[in-house]
């Protein structure tokens, strides 16, 4: 295709720097590719997969907060539905892969619909409200139908999934390096789809919601519409990490859902950069390490974590790559005096 | 039938006596978004402070009255001291991150609570004077939950006339309106904002001492009680209280009427009754003004 | 043929009445001047016609059908555009992506949430023709937020030209600029296509002369006199109520 656009013609140096981000990109996922064969530990193999998980529950918290400018509490919701959804399809019926991960897929965009449908009719701090209400319903409701969901106890036993092809003597995911590789895979087609989703007219829309909601009416566009578009897709998502999560442990439980579990995704999501889809992954990485080495310390993580949350709104707004972004000005603000 | 009619009555007082526990919970809420423009989401945790420091000065002195007005006091002057040293600082900034500020410090809140006073459940005795029950219209009903009902009245009653009929109070609505008016004014703001926000803070911790005679304390109260609250502004509207007294006894008797009725859906009752408004009026039921 | 009418308009604020039975009809390709003091409802008008604001009373039709009821993006895409007395952009994003939106919102492919944007060339192409036409190539990856006051005034209207609508409500294009960037702002404005019809509120009566072939004049929300430019200015309530005032303004928008 020769659609070259315009802006880059008169810009040549972009292009080379975009090329360099194709590089990096590359050299990135062949790195990750090859992790688990360079001798590595498995308990860094399992924290990545943590990693990739909670990366693609992040990144799809992001797409509303970051690039549509909704303020979600609640999204711990679809995380856990698509948990409970993926569980008790592998449980009860089969752990194809090909069906409980649209079955995760599924139930969080309906229920993600249902809520959005409902709580769009507001806007601003009571949507805010109605995500976390909403979200503690469902939490609420995995306690009581325990005929379903295990109640308190939890669903558990769930089976790592399986592919329909060749059966367990092709891939075995029980193994921790295929399955490492599984979510892997999984992550990067979360992340190539929500790259996309952002650069296409869909997502610019999305942002232009962020930046001025009312110039959007005034122009044409009816933004309910696509905020309710946006949170659907971040509720599938969600699903998805979910789904992963709960193969992952083997075991969904309404800790999934709880609000503690929508505070910690926002916490990724503002340590690492709102607004940027890097920024979320990262700060799920952070957040991972912190917690594993500050667990093996002391139990009182949440109030460290309640206390780095604070220090992050308070001091850093725009995350890591907001602190990325100002050291590196700083320092090329320097380079150029000299 | 008799019979029918007597447990209605019961439940109707039951209902009420909850309905103004939420109120004083969604009254503070509402107070402070009003003035701060704040939806504090550690509301919950501090009528869960409210609660477990009631519970730990009945241990020390024996003598629920003095839990009922030091609590609320401690709480308050917490309440202070983090509005001076982490809201203040954001209030220049969109209310998303004073949002997600009180989110942060639900989370303090949460595992220091589990860190002092444990994870199991505990209960409150009521002062000896409210034990025991009364007979209303052929109905027996506990003494202890009379008392809410007239001191929620009360304070309700209170906040009113404080609102309404004092100098602080019309700073306060003013400021409610039009902030800008009141700094403009020359009153001293910064200091109306504390004032408001540990006021807030303070009924929900007295709705937390207050309760825990008929509720019991644990874990994860902190939300529980958020959500009914953060329902009930929804329902009613933010910023005016008749809108939190309406929407308070609306959800309290429908939780009440829906746990005795329906036990296994009561939470959806409640849920139901506010996707209704959602549906028909997204405005609120007492919000005034609208689109 | 008509293309704008409002009928019997009014706006209450409680008990305070910004506008009163408002009637006028614009055709197609008119320009026609808003006037009036400050507080005579100008922007009160403009709001109730692009439904950013309920009407009290009264009715808006647009190409004959009453659109009093819809809202404001339902009236963008009928073919109503307008710009904002306070810039209204979207700050975060660069001159381009600024007027791309305005240039996609009537272009259906808002749905389309896989393929680049990139590839949309005609949204693109558009986009740079309406940067070139309202004098903002050079100006075209600056974000919104860094440009100056009358340049971000430059973008407000392009935003609104970058949507093509066949009716234009301008407020105040000029207010806050240099006389050099007013004099563009005027040529662009001249520039725009004879069947576009604009509706101007001003207060730089030279502006208005430039442009304007009618002119309604609000006075405490009710229209003083409408009509040809000469006959508003010969109308004795007008000379009696306004134009006494005008020698202040026009001082002051002279400068």
């Amino acid at each position: 295709m020769q659609n070259v656009v315009p802006f880059q013609e008169l810009q040549p140096g972009k292009r080379a720097n975009e090329w360099k981000k194709y590089y990096l990109a590359a050299l990135v996922i062949g790195l990750l590719l090859l992790f688990p064969f360079m001798n590595t530990s498995s308990y860094l193999i399992n924290l990545l997969t943590e990693v990739f998980i909670f990366g693609i529950f992040a990144m799809s918290l992001d797409l509303i907060l970051g690039f549509t400018g909704m303020a979600s509490l609640g999204h711990a919701a679809f995380f856990g539905l698509g948990a409970y959804a993926a569980g008790i399809v592998a449980v009860r019926y089969s752990p194809d892969l090909f069906i409980t991960l649209p079955a995760a897929v599924l139930v969080a965009a309906l229920a993600a619909l249902l809520v959005g449908l409902l709580a769009l009719r507001t806007s601003g701090v009571y949507f805010l409200m109605l995500t976390l209400a909403f979200s503690q319903m469902f939490y609420a409701a995995t306690f009581k139908w325990t005929w379903l969901t295990g109640g308190s106890d939890g669903l558990s036993g769930i089976p790592r999934p399986v592919l329909p092809f060749g059966g367990d003597s092709l891939i075995n995911f029980f193994d921790s390096t295929n399955f490492y590789l599984l979510t892997l895979a999984v992550f990067l087609a979360s992340y190539f789809l929500l790259w996309r989703i952002i650069h296409s007219p869909f997502g610019q829309v999305l942002i232009g919601i962020r930046e001025n909601e009312k110039r959007m009416l005034a122009i044409g566009y009816e933004t309910r519409k696509f905020k309710l578009a946006s949170f659907v897709i971040a509720g599938a998502f969600g699903g998805v990490a979910g789904a992963l999560n709960a193969f992952y442990i083997g075991y969904a439980s309404p800790q999934d859902l709880f609000w503690a579990m929508s505070g910690q995704v926002l916490v990724m999501v503002i340590m690492g950069g709102a607004g940027t889809l890097i920024g979320p992954v990262l700060g799920a990485g952070l957040f991972l390490m912190l917690q594993n080495v500050v667990s093996s310390y002391t139990e009182r993580w949440p109030i460290i974590m309640g206390a780095i949350f604070i220090t992050f709104v308070l001091a850093a707004p725009k995350g890591m790559v907001g602190i990325y972004g100002k050291v590196a000005e700083k320092v090329r603000c320097r380079l150029w005096k000299h | 039938m008799n019979e029918a009619v007597s447990f209605y009555i019961v439940q109707l007082l039951n209902g009420l006596a909850y309905s103004l526990l939420l109120f004083l919970l969604a009254a503070g809420l509402s107070l402070i978004f009003g003035m701060l423009d704040v939806v504090n989401l550690a509301h919950g945790s501090f009528y869960m402070l409210g609660a477990y420091l009631g519970y730990s000065i009945l241990g020390w002195t024996g003598n629920f009255w003095v839990a009922l007005i030091l609590a609320p006091l401690l709480v308050g002057v917490l309440g202070m001291l983090l509005e001076g040293t982490f809201l203040r600082p954001l209030y220049k900034r969109g209310h998303l991150d004073q949002v997600l500020l009180t989110f942060g410090l639900a989370y303090i809140f949460m595992d220091l609570a589990k860190w002092i006073w444990g994870a199991e459940v505990r209960s409150v005795s009521p002062p000896p004077s409210l034990e025991g029950s009364l007979e209303i219209l052929g109905s027996v009903f506990p003494k202890y939950r009379l008392f809410i009902i007239i001191f929620g009245l009360l304070v309700a009653f209170i906040l009113w006339l404080i609102l309404e009929k004092t100098r602080l109070g019309a700073i306060v609505r003013a400021g409610v309106s039009d902030k800008e008016m009141v700094s403009g004014l020359g009153i001293n703001i910064n200091l109306v904002f504390r004032l408001v926000f540990a006021s807030g803070v303070a009924l929900a911790a007295l709705s937390g001492v207050v309760a825990a005679p008929v509720l019991s304390l644990y874990p994860g109260m902190d939300f529980d009680t958020l959500i009914l609250t953060l329902i009930i502004v929804v329902v009613g509207g933010l910023g005016t209280l008749g809108g939190s007294f309406f929407g308070s006894i609306l959800i309290g008797e429908a939780d009440v009427f829906g746990k005795v009725l329906l036990p296994d859906y009561a939470l959806f009752i409640i849920f139901g009754v506010m996707a209704a408004v959602l549906v028909f009026r997204p405005s609120g039921l007492f919000r005034k003004g609208g689109a | 043929m008509e293309t704008l009418k409002v009928e019997g308009l009014c706006k209450n604020y409680g008990a305070l009445k910004v506008l009163r039975q408002v009637e006028f009809t614009v055709r197609k390709g008119e320009r026609r001047a808003i006037i009036g003091p400050n507080g005579a409802g100008k922007t009160t008008l403009f709001n109730l016609i692009s439904g950013e604001v309920p009407v009290s009373q009264g009715k808006v039709f647009l190409h004959g059908q009453d659109i009093t009821g819809l809202k404001p993006y339902q009236r963008s895409v009928r073919g109503l555009a307008r710009t904002f007395q306070k810039n209204n952009l979207f700050l975060g994003l660069n001159v381009f992506q600024n007027v791309r939106l305005a240039v996609q919102a009537h272009q259906s492919v808002s749905h389309r949430f896989i393929a680049k944007y990139h590839r949309f060339q005609g949204i693109n192409q558009k986009t740079e023709e309406i940067l070139a036409h309202l004098g903002l190539t050079e100006k075209r990856d600056v974000p919104a937020s860094d440009l100056s006051y009358g340049e971000q005034r430059q973008l407000e209207l392009a935003v609104a030209v970058a949507t093509n609508p066949q009716v234009l409500l301008l407020d105040e294009p000029t207010a806050g600029m240099s006389p050099a960037e007013t004099f563009r702002t005027v040529e662009l404005i001249a520039s725009l296509p004879k069947d576009m019809t604009i509706l101007i509120i001003e207060h730089d009566m030279d502006v208005v002369a430039a442009i304007a072939d009618r002119m309604t004049v609000l006075h405490y929300g009710e229209v003083l006199a409408d009509g040809l430019p000469h006959e508003v200015k010969a109308n004795p309530r007008v000379m009696e109520v306004y134009l006494g005032l005008e020698e202040g303004e026009a001082h002051h928008a002279g400068a």
